[in-house]
C-alpha cells in the first residue's frame, strides 16, 4: 500500500512537473475558469442617435440620455473622458481613445493587482496591460419612439396598476422605445477593424409614462399649457427611468459586464465574497452559485442574496461582502463561483383569494364568503434603504360578492398600496406585510356595467409563506385581517356594515 | 479428478469468493499530500510556493494543501540529505500540526488573478474537492525550527564545521562587456549577502594568479573558473541576461532571460544550471525594466541556490577541495606527490602531468596552509634539492613554482 502511494505520488510529480515546465511564471500564478473574477471594463458614450420618426423636443430627449446613461454607466465601469470634438471618424476617435487608455492602463491594471512585497508596488505585467487596452468599450443611445400627448390613465386595471395611476383619470401619457448598442474598441491590434459589435440590448415592448392632471387644471384655461409641458416632462423622466432600468438589466446580462467572483468563505446561512461598493453591489442583488468539475462542467447549486455590502478592493484587500443562501442544491463548502443575476427589484403576482367577513358587505344573512383573483406588483426598495428584503407593494384585487338580485354580478374591488417585509430561512420565505386602500363597487348587469362613485377606505395586515424556486418565480400563501368602510355607507347607506374579516391568497410571482 | 475432488475443489472456490466479496473495512490511511512547486523568492525569509490539496470542503482541502507545501518544502529545499529526511519523517506530524506556523492561509488574490490566493478549485467526486493555491512559506522561521528540532543542522554551525562555502559571481564569457553586467553583479551580490552566504569579488585585478593557474581541465568557461579559483570561491555562479522587447501595437514591452549556472571551482561540477525569462513589462512605465531584470534573476537564484546547498551539506564533510598546481616540476613530480596526497587526503585525482606542469585535485580535512606545509615536507623529502616556491596557497588553489 505504501508503495502504491509512493508510485502514486512519484507519477504526479513526474505528470505535474512536465506539465510545470510548459508552462511560464504567469500562467502558474494565474487562477483557472473555476476562480473568475470580475475585472473592471472602461465605457465611453458615444452619442443619442435619434430615429426620424421621433417628434420630441430636446428637453424630453434629455431626460431620456440623462436617465439611460444613468443605468448604463455604473460603478462596475471606469469612465474614459474622450474629447469627442476631436474625432470625426471612428478610426479617429479610436486612436484617442488608445493613448487616452494607454496612459491610463498600467494604474488601472494596478488596481486591480497583487500587492509584491519584494519591490513594493503592485505586480503589473504586460498581459494586464493588454487585458486593459482590450477592455475598452463605448456605447449609444438609440431612441426608437418618444410620444408625449394628453391621454387617459388606461382602463384595464393590470395596465393602470402598473402605471400606478386611477383607471381613466386624465393626464399626460409618455411612451418610449430606446435601445442601446456597445461595441468593444481594438485598441491592440491596428492590422484589424476598429471596433467589434457587442450586442443591441433592447426591451420588448415600449415603456409609459404617466402623470396625471388635477382636474381644476384641466378647467383652467391659463394654467393648462404649462401644466401640460410638466406633467409631459414628468411622464418622460418616469418612462425613461423605467427603461432605463430594462436596458441596464440587459447590459448587465453580457458576458463581459457580468460581476463574478469565487466564494470567499462558505458560512451556515450564506457565503462572503470580494466585491463591494466599488462595483457598485446593492443590497438583495441575487447570484448564481455555481461549481465546476474535473472536466470543467459547470453546475448551478443555488442561489443567494446581498444582504451585507462590504468595501473590498479589486487588490483583494478590504472587507467581504455577505449573502443570504435563498436556494441550496447542494451544500456550499466554498470556494464556488458566483455569477451575477441581474433583477431590476420587480415583481409581479397574481393569486386566487378567499375573504370571509364577518358581515355581509350587502347586509344578506350569515358571513359574507368572497372568492376572487388578485393582482399585484412590488417593488424592491432595498437598494435605496440598505433595508434587506423591504417593498412597496400595490395590489388591486377583484372578489365576487354572491347576491340574491337576479342577473346582478357584484364585485368589490379594493386598490392597496402598502409596505412589505420578507425573512428568508434558505427558500422558505416569511412576509408580513400592511396595506392602506380604497374599496367601490362594481356591477355588471344586463344592461351594462357600473362603477360606484363610493368609495370604502381601510387597511390590512398579513403574514405571508412564500416558496422561492428561481429569481423569477415563486409560490406564495397569504393570510390577512382586513378593515374597510362600507363604500354603500358612503352613498347614504347607513346600516350598511363595514368589511371586517379575513382573507387567505394562494398564488405565484414572477419577478424580473 | 474424482468426483469428491471436485466437489471439494467447487466449494473452496465458492468459500473464497465469499470471503474476497465480503466487505473490508478499510483502515483510513495517512493524508495524501501532492508535491508543492517553487514560485518565486519574495525576500530572504519567505518564498512563494504552489500546491495542489484535496478535501471535503474548501478549507480542509486548503489545508491539505498547505500541508503539501510544506512537507514538499521541507524534503526538497531542506531537509534534502537521507538522515535529514529520515529525522523529518519522525517528527512529521509534530511539524505539520504547526502548519498555521509556516505556511499562511491564501488570500483572497486580486482581480487580475495572479498571484497569492486559490487558483483553482473543482468538484472531484461528491464528497471531495481539488483546490490549488499559491502561497507564502516562511523559509526562515521553519529553518529555525526544524534546526531546533534537530531535523536538520544549523546551517553557520555546520559551515563553520566544515569551512564557509565562498561564492563568487562571474559573467559568461559572452557577457563580459555587457551594459548590465556591473547591475547584475550587483543584484547578485545583494541577493547572495542577504542570504547569508560568502561572497567574495572575483575582480579581473587577479590577472597574474589567474595566469599562474594554467588551463583548468574540463571547464566550458574557463577564465571565470580561473577567476573564481584565483579569488578563492568554492563555487562560482555564471550568469548572463538577455533583454527581450516586444512590440504592441499601443506600446513596447520589456522582458529578461537570465541565465545562472552554478559550479564547484576546483572540479568545475555543474551544481545547477536556470534560465529564467521573467514576464513582459511595461517598458514605457519608469522603473518597469528594472524590475523584469530582478524578477529574473531573483527567480533563477531562488531555483538554483537550493541545489548549491543541497550539494554542499553533502560534499563539505568530506573535506575541503584543492587545485594543486606544480609548474616546471623535474621528473617523476606527479608519482612522488600522488603518494603525498594519498597520505594526507582522503581523495586525489591527477589532472595532468606535462613537462611544464603537474596538476592535482584533491580533497582534504586540511585548510591550505596545513596543506601547504604537507607539500612542503613532501616535496623535501621526495624532491631533495629542489629549488621551489609558493606562488599561491589560496583558500582553495595552491601554486608551487620550481625555479
Amino acid at each position: 500500500m505504501k508503495q502504491l502511494k509512493t508510485l502514486m505520488l512519484v507519477l504526479v510529480l513526474g505528470l505535474s512537473t512536465a506539465a510545470g515546465a510548459a508552462e511560464d511564471k504567469e500562467q502558474k500564478m494565474s487562477a483557472d475558469q473555476t476562480q473568475q473574477r470580475y475585472q473592471r471594463k472602461s465605457i465611453t458614450y458615444l452619442g443619442m442617435v435619434v430615429a426620424p420618426a421621433v417628434r420630441a423636443d430636446a428637453e424630453h430627449l434629455g431626460l431620456v440620455e440623462q436617465a439611460i446613461r444613468r443605468g448604463i454607466e455604473l460603478k462596475r465601469f471606469d469612465y474614459n473622458h474622450v474629447d469627442l470634438g476631436r474625432a470625426f471618424t471612428i478610426d479617429q476617435f479610436v486612436a484617442t481613445l488608445r493613448e487616452y487608455v494607454k496612459k491610463r492602463a498600467v494604474d488601472r491594471a494596478a488596481a486591480e493587482a497583487e500587492f509584491e512585497a519584494r519591490f513594493k508596488q503592485a505586480r503589473v505585467y504586460m498581459k494586464d496591460v493588454e487585458r486593459i487596452m482590450n477592455s475598452a468599450y463605448f456605447y449609444r443611445i438609440n431612441v426608437k419612439m418618444l410620444n408625449v400627448r394628453r391621454g387617459k390613465c388606461p382602463e384595464k386595471k393590470a395596465e393602470a396598476l402598473l402605471l400606478g395611476c386611477v383607471p381613466g383619470a386624465e393626464g399626460m401619457l409618455a411612451t418610449l422605445n430606446a435601445s442601446v448598442t456597445f461595441w468593444r474598441a481594438n485598441l491592440v491590434d491596428e492590422s484589424k477593424p476598429p471596433y467589434q459589435l457587442i450586442k443591441e440590448v433592447t426591451h420588448i415592448k415600449p415603456v409609459w409614462g404617466f402623470q396625471e392632471l388635477a382636474l381644476e387644471i384641466l378647467k383652467d384655461p391659463e394654467k393648462l399649457p404649462q401644466a401640460m409641458h410638466n406633467a409631459g416632462l414628468a411622464a418622460t423622466r418616469e418612462a425613461a427611468g423605467g427603461l432605463a432600468q430594462w436596458l441596464s438589466k440587459g447590459m448587465k446580462q453580457i458576458p463581459d459586464f457580468k460581476l463574478k467572483t469565487p466564494v470567499q468563505a462558505a458560512l451556515s446561512d450564506g457565503v462572503e465574497f470580494m466585491l463591494g461598493k466599488q462595483e457598485g453591489v446593492r443590497m438583495d442583488d441575487t447570484y448564481d452559485v455555481t461549481e465546476f468539475d474535473a472536466a470543467g462542467k459547470k453546475s448551478l447549486i443555488g442561489y443567494v442574496k446581498v444582504r451585507k455590502i462590504g468595501d473590498a478592493r479589486a487588490s483583494g484587500e478590504g472587507t467581504p461582502s455577505y449573502a443570504e443562501k435563498v436556494k441550496e442544491k447542494k451544500g456550499f463548502v466554498g470556494g464556488e463561483q458566483l455569477f451575477e443575476h441581474p433583477m431590476i427589484g420587480l415583481s409581479a403576482g397574481v393569486s386566487f383569494v378567499l375573504e370571509v367577513a364577518v358581515k355581509d358587505v350587502l347586509g344578506q344573512d350569515g358571513l359574507g364568503i368572497y372568492p376572487g383573483a388578485a393582482l399585484y406588483v412590488d417593488y424592491d426598495l432595498a437598494p435605496l434603504l440598505n433595508w434587506p428584503e423591504f417593498y412597496v407593494s400595490a395590489e388591486a384585487d377583484f372578489l365576487y360578492v354572491p347576491t340574491d338580485f337576479s342577473g346582478w354580478n357584484v364585485f368589490l374591488i379594493h386598490a392597496m398600496l402598502g409596505l412589505k417585509k420578507k425573512w428568508y430561512a434558505e427558500s422558505l420565505v416569511f412576509t408580513v406585510g400592511l396595506r392602506g386602500g380604497i374599496s367601490y363597487y362594481q356591477v355588471e348587469t344586463d344592461l351594462g356595467s357600473y362603477e360606484g362613485d363610493s368609495l370604502g377606505f381601510g387597511a390590512d395586515a398579513y403574514f405571508g409563506l412564500e416558496y422561492y424556486i428561481m429569481p423569477e418565480f415563486s409560490i406564495f400563501s397569504k393570510f390577512a385581517g382586513r378593515f374597510f368602510t362600507n363604500p354603500m355607507q358612503m352613498a347614504g347607506g347607513g346600516d350598511a356594515d363595514p368589511e371586517m374579516g379575513g382573507q387567505v391568497q394562494i398564488g405565484a410571482l414572477l419577478a424580473f | 479428478m474424482t468426483r469428491l475432488q471436485s466437489v471439494v475443489t467447487c466449494g473452496l472456490a465458492l468459500f473464497l469468493l465469499q470471503v474476497g466479496c465480503t466487505t473490508v473495512v478499510v483502515k483510513q490511511g495517512p493524508e495524501i499530500f501532492y508535491p508543492g512547486e517553487f514560485i518565486e523568492s519574495v525576500d530572504a525569509e519567505t518564498e512563494l510556493v504552489k500546491c495542489t490539496g484535496e478535501g471535503p470542503d474548501m478549507q480542509s482541502a486548503i489545508d491539505n494543501a498547505r500541508k503539501g507545501c510544506l512537507e514538499w518544502y521541507i524534503t526538497n529545499r531542506m531537509a534534502t540529505s537521507p538522515s535529514e529526511r529520515q529525522a523529518y519523517m519522525a517528527a512529521q506530524q509534530a511539524i505539520l500540526a504547526k502548519v498555521n506556523r509556516y505556511v499562511n492561509q491564501p488570500p483572497p488574490g486580486p482581480a487580475s488573478g495572479k498571484g497569492k490566493g486559490v487558483k483553482s478549485r473543482v468538484r472531484v467526486s461528491d464528497d471531495k474537492l481539488r483546490v490549488v493555491i499559491i502561497t507564502d512559506v516562511h523559509r526562515k522561521l521553519l529553518e529555525d525550527d526544524l534546526v531546533a528540532m534537530n531535523v536538520i543542522a544549523k546551517k553557520d554551525e555546520m559551515l563553520d564545521a566544515v569551512g564557509r562555502p565562498t561564492l563568487a559571481v562571474v559573467p559568461f564569457a559572452a557577457s563580459k562587456g555587457n551594459k548590465y553586467r556591473g547591475i547584475m553583479e550587483g543584484l547578485l551580490n545583494g541577493y547572495l549577502t542577504k542570504r547569508r552566504w560568502e561572497v567574495v569579488s572575483a575582480s579581473d585585478d587577479l590577472n597574474k594568479m589567474v595566469d599562474a593557474i594554467g588551463e583548468v581541465a574540463g571547464a566550458e568557461e574557463d577564465e571565470a573558473a580561473k577567476i573564481a579559483m584565483a579569488a578563492g570561491a568554492d563555487v562560482y555562479i555564471l550568469f548572463e541576461a538577455k533583454k527581450e522587447r516586444g512590440k504592441e501595437g499601443y506600446g513596447k514591452s520589456v522582458a529578461y532571460t537570465v541565465r545562472v549556472e552554478a559550479r564547484e571551482t576546483t572540479t568545475n561540477r555543474l551544481l545547477g544550471s536556470e534560465a529564467v525569462t521573467s514576464p513582459a513589462r511595461a517598458d514605457w512605465h519608469a522603473g518597469e525594466e528594472s524590475r523584469a531584470l530582478q524578477e529574473a534573476l531573483s527567480d533563477a537564484m531562488g531555483k538554483v541556490l537550493p541545489q548549491i546547498e543541497a550539494y554542499w551539506k553533502e560534499d563539505a564533510p568530506k573535506g575541503n577541495k584543492f587545485y594543486v598546481v606544480f609548474k616546471n616540476a623535474p621528473k617523476g613530480t606527479d608519482i612522488k606527490m600522488n603518494s603525498v596526497f594519498k597520505r594526507t587526503c582522503s581523495r586525489v585525482k591527477m589532472v595532468r602531468s606535462t613537462s611544464s606542469e603537474v596538476v592535482f585535485r584533491v580533497q582534504c580535512k586540511s585548510d591550505n596552509l596545513e596543506l601547504a606545509g604537507a607539500i612542503d615536507e613532501g616535496i623535501s623529502a621526495k624532491l631533495a634539492g629542489a629549488n621551489y616556491d609558493f606562488a599561491a596557497k589560496n583558500h582553495n588553489n595552491i601554486i608551487v613554482v620550481f625555479k
